[in-house]
C-alpha cells in the first residue's frame, strides 16, 4: 500500500490535468483522476510493461474522463462554468479571456500538452514519462499548440511582438 | 484596433488560465472513498506473507518506478533468447537440461537472428505482422548492434545511438543521442516490448509460475525437444519455449497475452538462428535514407522562429516567406515544415497574391493531408473568397467543417468563421 501511495503522490496532479484537458472542469477532472487510480488497481494484472506505468495510467485516466464527458453530455449539462468567472476579474484588455478561449478550443491532443507544460511546469522529460510520447513529439505539439493560439489571437486583433 | 503582446505575455496568460491551485493528492481520502479497491489490494498483499511472488506486484511496481534508474542500452540484449533463457536462471529441471547449460551455450553466441510474427496493434491496419530481428552481441571491439523490422518500421541500434527509420518515407530519425536512458523507442517502433525490455525477463525470472517441462517432439522433424512453459500472472502472459536438448539453445518461442494460451500468440518467434554471419550493412542506416538528428530539429525551429518574428512582429511578409521557404528547403523532414508551408500561403494572402496563396494552401493539403483539423482548409477558403471564387471557397469551407468535426469546439476558430462564410456565400 505504501508503494501505491507513492504512485498516487507522483501521478495524481498529472492525471488531474490530463482529465482536465478533456473535461475542462477542475472538479470533474479530480474525480476522473481518482477513478483512474481505482481502475488501474483493478487492472494491474494487465500491465505488461512496468516502465510504461505512466502512459498506461494516462490512458485509463483519459478513458475515465471520456466516460464522464459522455455522461455529462447525456445529462445535457453542456456548459462548463469552471474558471471562466475567475478570468473575468483579472482580465487585461480581454487578452486572458481570448487566450483561454484559444486554449479551450485546441484539439485535446494539443491542449493536453499545453496544460501539462504550463499548468504544472512539467519538463519535456516528465511529460514523456506520463504520456509515453517522445520529446520531439512533445515539442512539436507544443509548437503547434502555441501557433494555433497565436492564430486565434491574431484573429481577435492581437499582434505578437518581439 | 490592434493590441500587441510578447511571447512572455502569452506564456503568462496561459498559466493564468490554470483553474485553481495545483491538485493535491490525498491518498488517505482516496483510500476511504475506494474501499473496494483497497480491500482488493490489501487481500493480495496480505497473502504475500505466504510467499506468493506475484502478490508483491504493486510494491515492486512502485519501487521500480520510484527508483527511476537508468536502463542501459546494453540490457537491450535481453532479446528473445536471452530474455527467455533468463527465465530459467537458478531453476533446475527434472529433465536432462539445466539453466547453467543454456547460459553457457548462449555465452558462446556472437549473433542471433529471429523471425516470426507479432500482433501489431497500431496504425490503420492492425493485426499479425511478420518481424525480423538481428542481434550482434557486444565484444571488446564492437558495441551491441541490433536491428528490427516490422512493417515499414526499421529500428537500428549501434551502441548508444538508435535510429528509427521508415522504409516508406526513407527518413531516419535519431531518437536519442549518447545517453539513452530507456528503451521506449525500441518498443515504440518494433512493438516487441516483451522481448526487448529488461524488466520483463527479470520479473519473469523471479516471479513466473506454473512451471512445466516435458519432452516433446518437434512437429516438423519429429526430433525430441524440451518443451517448457510458464505463466506470469501480473502481466497476464504465458510463455512457451522449445529447447534443443543437445545444444541447449532455444529454437522456438511463443508468448500469449492470456494465462490459458488461448488463441494465437501475440509473438511467435518461429525461427532462431545462432552465430550466423551478419553483414555489417545490416546495422547501418541505408545510404538512401535521410537522417534527421536533433540538431537539425533545433536549427529548423530557430529558423522558423526567425520567420515568425518577421511575420508577426515586423510584418515583413516577403522576408518572412523567404525564411519559411528556407525551412522547407533545408529541413524538409523536420516538425516545422508543415506550418512553414501554411505560413507561405498566409504570407501570399497578406501580400494580396491570392492565386499564389491558393496554390500554397493546396500544396500543404496535398503534401500533409492530416493533422490540420480544418485550419488549412479554412485559409484556402478565405483565399478563394479573396480571389473572387465563392463556389471554390464554399467547398473549402465545407471541407474545413468536415475535417474539424469532433476535433474543435463548434464555436471556435475555424468552425465558427467557416460557418459564417458559408452563410454569406449562400446568402443566408
Amino acid at each position: 500500500m505504501d508503494a501505491l501511495a507513492r504512485l498516487y503522490e507522483r501521478y495524481y496532479a498529472a492525471m488531474v490535468w490530463v482529465a482536465y484537458s478533456l473535461l475542462l472542469d477542475r472538479g470533474l477532472a479530480e474525480d476522473a483522476a481518482q477513478q483512474a487510480f481505482a481502475r488501474a488497481c483493478e487492472k494491474l494484472s494487465r500491465l505488461r510493461n512496468v516502465e510504461r506505468f505512466g502512459p498506461w495510467l494516462t490512458t485509463i485516466c483519459r478513458n475515465a474522463a471520456q466516460d464522464m464527458l459522455r455522461e455529462r453530455q447525456r445529462r445535457a449539462v453542456l456548459q462548463r462554468t469552471a474558471a471562466n468567472g475567475d478570468l473575468a476579474g483579472r482580465s487585461n484588455d480581454g487578452f486572458d479571456r481570448i487566450v483561454k478561449e484559444a486554449v479551450d478550443g485546441l484539439p485535446a491532443m494539443y491542449r493536453e500538452i499545453i496544460v501539462l507544460h504550463y499548468y504544472t511546469g512539467m519538463s519535456y522529460r516528465e511529460i514523456e514519462s506520463v504520456l509515453g510520447i517522445s520529446g520531439d513529439t512533445i515539442k512539436g505539439r507544443l509548437a503547434r499548440a502555441r501557433k494555433r493560439i497565436r492564430i486565434h489571437l491574431e484573429k481577435e486583433g492581437f499582434r505578437r511582438e518581439q | 484596433m490592434e493590441r500587441n503582446y510578447s511571447e512572455r505575455d502569452l506564456e503568462q496568460a496561459i498559466r493564468r488560465t490554470t483553474p485553481g491551485d495545483s491538485p493535491r493528492p490525498d491518498f488517505e481520502m482516496w483510500q476511504q472513498e475506494h474501499t473496494h479497491v483497497v480491500g482488493l489490494l490489501s487481500g493480495r498483499i496480505d497473502e504475500s506473507a505466504n510467499h506468493d511472488p506475484s502478490i508483491t506486484w504493486v510494491a515492486r511496481l512502485g519501487r521500480n518506478i520510484m527508483r527511476n534508474r537508468e536502463v542501459k542500452l546494453g540490457t537491450a540484449a535481453a532479446v528473445l533468447l536471452v530474455a527467455l533463457a533468463a527465465v530459467y536462471l537458478n531453476r533446475g529441471t527434472s529433465i536432462a537440461w539445466s539453466m547453467e547449460q543454456t547460459i553457457a551455450a548462449i555465452e558462446q553466441m556472437r549473433t542471433l537472428q529471429v523471425e516470426g510474427t507479432v500482433v501489431w496493434r497500431f496504425g490503420a491496419d492492425p493485426g499479425p505482422a511478420s518481424f525480423r530481428f538481428w542481434v550482434q552481441f557486444p565484444t571488446e571491439d564492437s558495441p551491441l548492434k541490433m536491428r528490427s523490422e516490422v512493417k515499414n518500421h526499421i529500428m537500428i541500434a549501434q551502441g548508444d545511438v538508435v535510429y528509427e527509420c521508415r522504409a516508406d518515407t526513407r527518413v531516419a530519425h535519431v531518437r536519442h543521442g549518447p545517453a539513452i536512458t530507456d528503451l521506449k523507442y525500441w518498443y515504440k517502433a518494433a512493438e516487441l516490448a516483451p522481448w526487448l525490455i529488461n524488466e520483463m525477463p527479470k520479473m519473469i525470472q523471479q516471479y513466473a509460475e506454473d512451471w512445466k517441462q516435458e519432452i516433446g517432439k518437434d512437429p516438423d522433424t519429429g526430433d525430441k525437444r524440451i518443451i517448457a512453459t510458464c505463466t506470469f500472472p501480473p502481466s497476464n502472459t504465458f510463455f512457451l519455449l522449445v529447447v534443443n536438448p543437445e545444444s541447449k539453445l532455444i529454437e522456438h518461442a511463443k508468448l500469449w497475452d492470456n494465462l490459458d494460451h488461448e488463441g494465437e500468440p501475440i509473438i511467435d518467434a518461429q525461427t532462431l538462428v545462432y552465430n550466423q554471419e551478419l553483414a555489417a550493412a545490416l546495422f547501418e542506416v541505408p545510404a538512401d535514407m535521410t537522417v534527421v538528428n536533433q540538431e537539425q530539429e533545433q536549427e529548423s525551429r530557430a529558423l522558423f522562429n526567425q520567420a515568425e518574428h518577421l511575420f508577426h512582429g515586423e510584418k515583413k511578409y516577403v522576408e518572412a516567406m523567404g525564411l519559411y521557404r528556407e525551412v522547407r528547403a533545408r529541413f524538409p523532414h523536420t516538425s516545422v515544415v508543415e506550418e512553414s508551408q501554411m505560413m507561405i500561403g498566409i504570407c501570399y494572402s497578406h501580400l494580396g497574391q491570392h492565386d499564389k496563396a491558393i496554390e500554397a494552401f493546396q500544396q500543404a493539403i496535398r503534401e500533409y493531408p492530416e493533422g490540420w483539423a480544418g485550419v488549412i482548409q479554412f485559409y484556402l477558403g478565405a483565399a478563394y473568397m479573396d480571389n473572387g471564387q465563392p463556389q471554390e471557397a464554399l467547398r473549402a469551407f465545407e471541407e474545413c467543417l468536415a475535417d474539424a468535426e469532433g476535433k474543435r469546439a463548434p464555436d471556435q476558430f475555424p468552425l465558427k468563421e467557416a460557418r459564417e462564410y458559408i452563410a454569406q456565400i449562400k446568402g443566408e
